[in-house]
């Protein structure tokens, strides 16, 4: 972007900004009044009549469009991903018996991922010279697309949720799959030593817990006979399945430490070895978008899947509201997701793989054997 | 002429097949050849759902079917990509007129 | 609204196989045939094969595209950019012609194109039972074919280190 050099020069942007946002917004206006409206009771009266505007705001709650921007959407996870962000910086500070974040929003740092968004907003953004320009700017744009295409299947409660399907689960390790190539993506078009170091160890390391963590979750789809999340919950209305399964959960959670490169496995971001990994010649917001937000929202999606398989969804005594049960659950698990990070050292490379493939996907398959033998004897421990 | 919706899909096919055939024919990398296969390959599966779905929806066979091809896939390319980095490690090329070692 | 999607999904997945092959940076030609496979997926979905479109997302994105991608950069070579193919290139053209041609003739003249259907798709559970009933020879046959590659591909890796 080039230099502002003079004030005449800033007040014609600040002019054409200005006629762009007067000409964008009645047109926006129009479109989501024409989309909504024809279903919605949206009335011009509205605007004098509070009490109207009740009956539409609840209509409104009912749509795809605020599932899909604000409750189970992008709101609510991007909500989750910044309280996880400032949950795991105090948490790890506490552990490592420090402070912590401490002064931006007076109490304890509260405010600190919205500093942490204004000061990554204002910094400029810098393409290295020698980087492939088209791949450098689309990989963490398609990262977050990617992190948030998952977040379309995971139900809330059995209302809340954007995108029934009958594969869900089938559906996240869809996506999950994207994740090696946005790396490889950013980590190529860095044209540098350590992104490049750091994409192929991330690439091996995805690629290889990819499949132990696919095998754990097929031992709760076997007890609950349907790849829908909706239906697996169901099937916990009796006995939660991280007491049928205690093995493929115990796997899924190491998996899932890994997918996320967290810290006994952040090889890919190992900062004394490869400054930061793929990430390197990232900055600003570019670099905000995959760690600030890809990862965490990344986070999210393992969490909820773990609570959706494992530890029985949203189900829970009644007078509390299911919505408050899956947030529980899922903030549990992403509380001891980040844990390690503030105890463990970082493994080898080699000793990483070996895990996955001598240790990790022989457990898998041996709780997925179990499973299915208590499936075709028929024992009756799930209350068919 | 209005086409029904099975010959859209017949028709997908055959531009990804002859997109195949003209990859797999001017090609010379080996890399690029093997690109080639799969785009057959995919094209071969769409063959398999959409006569599926449209002569016999009753049953899953074509579905069964392009679940052994795509697997069979998987391990085609897990070997070729072996096959071409061993080449590659040997001769520091992947142009498959420039490999004759094997030839008699 | 299925036109509109069947006609993006078509444009996606033809011209995206085509850069495949034809761009310029071999990188750039396995993301083009991801997406490729993306599209393809698409039209599985749109054939009420859900499943299968996740299947062949998990497989051919997340296992064979990234496969190709790493191989891709670890090959990465400028000689590549100067390939030659002189006829080749015209001969492929004629013989691409001439299959597009013979098999499009060969889908235009048939009864094929007044074929469709109301019946709903059988679910996809009926998979897991076909391929464990009447095709379990190929299920097995398949798992050794795949257990035979993964032995071949390791000790091809190992070659050179020897």
């Amino acid at each position: 972007m080039a230099l502002i050099r003079n004030l005449l020069e800033f007040l014609i942007r600040i002019v054409v900004l200005v006629v762009i946002i007067l000409i964008l917004v009645p047109i926006l206006l129009f479109v989501a009044y024409q989309l909504l409206g024809s279903k919605l009771p949206l009335t011009p009266s509205m605007l004098f009549n509070p009490s109207e505007a009740l009956a539409f705001t609840l209509a409104f709650m009912d749509t795809d469009f605020f599932r899909i921007t604000v409750f189970p959407g992008f709101t609510f996870v991007a909500l989750y991903a910044a309280i996880a962000g400032l949950w795991e910086r105090k948490l790890l500070a506490k552990i490592q018996l420090r402070v912590g974040p401490l002064y931006a929003g007076r109490f304890e740092g509260i405010l600190q991922p919205v500093a942490d968004v204004l000061k990554l907003l204002s910094k400029e953004l810098v393409i290295p010279k020698v980087a492939d320009k088209l791949f450098f700017i689309l990989a963490p744009l398609l990262t977050v697309v990617i992190a948030t295409a998952a977040v379309a299947v995971i139900p809330v409660t059995e209302n809340w949720v954007i995108a029934r399907s009958d594969v869900g689960v089938l559906v996240i390790f869809a996506v999950l799959g994207f994740f090696p190539i946005t790396a490889l993506m950013a980590a190529w078009s860095s044209n540098s030593r350590y992104p490049m170091l750091g994409g192929l160890r991330a690439l091996h390391q995805m690629v290889s817990y990819e499949i132990p963590l696919i095998l754990s979750v097929l031992a709760p789809v076997i007890y609950a006979g349907s790849l829908n999340p909706i239906e697996i919950v169901k099937a916990q209305s009796n006995i939660w399945f991280i007491l049928l399964a205690p093995i493929s959960a115990i796997v899924f959670y190491i998996c899932a430490l890994a997918e996320l490169e967290r810290i006994p496995f952040d090889l890919p971001e190992a900062e004394p070895e490869l400054v930061s990994g793929w990430l390197t010649e990232y900055g600003g917001m570019n670099f905000g978008l995959i760690l600030g937000i890809a990862v965490y929202i990344k986070l999210y999606v393992l969490s909820a899947l773990f609570t959706l398989l494992f530890l029985g969804g949203w189900l829970g005594p009644a007078p509390l509201p299911a919505e408050f049960w899956f947030i529980l659950k899922s903030f549990i698990v992403t509380t001891l997701l980040l844990i390690p990070r503030g105890v463990f050292p970082r493994l080898r490379i080699d000793l990483l793989l070996k895990q996955s493939w001598a240790y990790y996907l022989i457990l898998a398959l041996l709780n997925l054997v179990v499973a299915a033998a208590v499936v075709l004897t028929g024992s009756n421990l799930i209350g068919w | 002429m209005i086409l029904e919706p099975l010959a859209n899909y017949l028709f997908v096919s055959v531009v990804l097949f002859t997109v195949g055939v003209y990859g797999l024919v001017t090609k010379k990398n080996a890399l690029r050849m093997l690109f080639a296969v799969e785009i057959l390959i995919n094209s071969a599966n769409l063959n398999f759902v959409a006569f599926t779905r449209y002569l016999h929806p009753t049953s899953v066979t074509g579905q069964a079917l392009a679940m052994f091809s795509i697997s069979l896939a998987a391990a085609e390319a897990a070997v070729g990509l072996a096959i071409i980095l061993a080449v590659f490690r040997l001769r520091r090329d992947v142009d498959v007129s420039e490999i004759k070692g094997l030839r008699g | 609204m299925v036109d509109a999607v069947f006609a993006l999904l078509a444009v996606v997945t033809v011209v995206s196989a085509i850069l495949a092959l034809e761009a310029k940076e071999v990188v750039y030609g396995a993301v083009a045939l991801a997406l490729s496979f993306v599209g393809v997926a698409g039209f599985f979905a749109l054939l009420d094969a859900v499943f299968l479109a996740m299947f062949q997302l998990t497989v051919y994105v997340g296992a064979i595209a990234v496969l190709i991608l790493f191989t891709v950069m670890l090959v990465r070579r400028e000689r590549w950019l100067k390939t030659k193919e002189g006829v080749y290139k015209s001969v492929g053209i004629v013989a691409s012609l001439a299959v597009a041609v013979g098999l499009g003739y060969l889908v235009y003249s048939s009864s094929i194109t007044h074929v469709t259907t109301t019946v709903e798709q059988a679910p996809f559970t009926l998979i897991g039972a076909l391929i464990l009933s009447e095709y379990w020879a190929a299920l097995v046959a398949l798992s050794l074919v795949l257990a035979s590659a993964v032995v071949g591909a390791v000790v091809l890796a190992k070659l050179e280190r020897d």
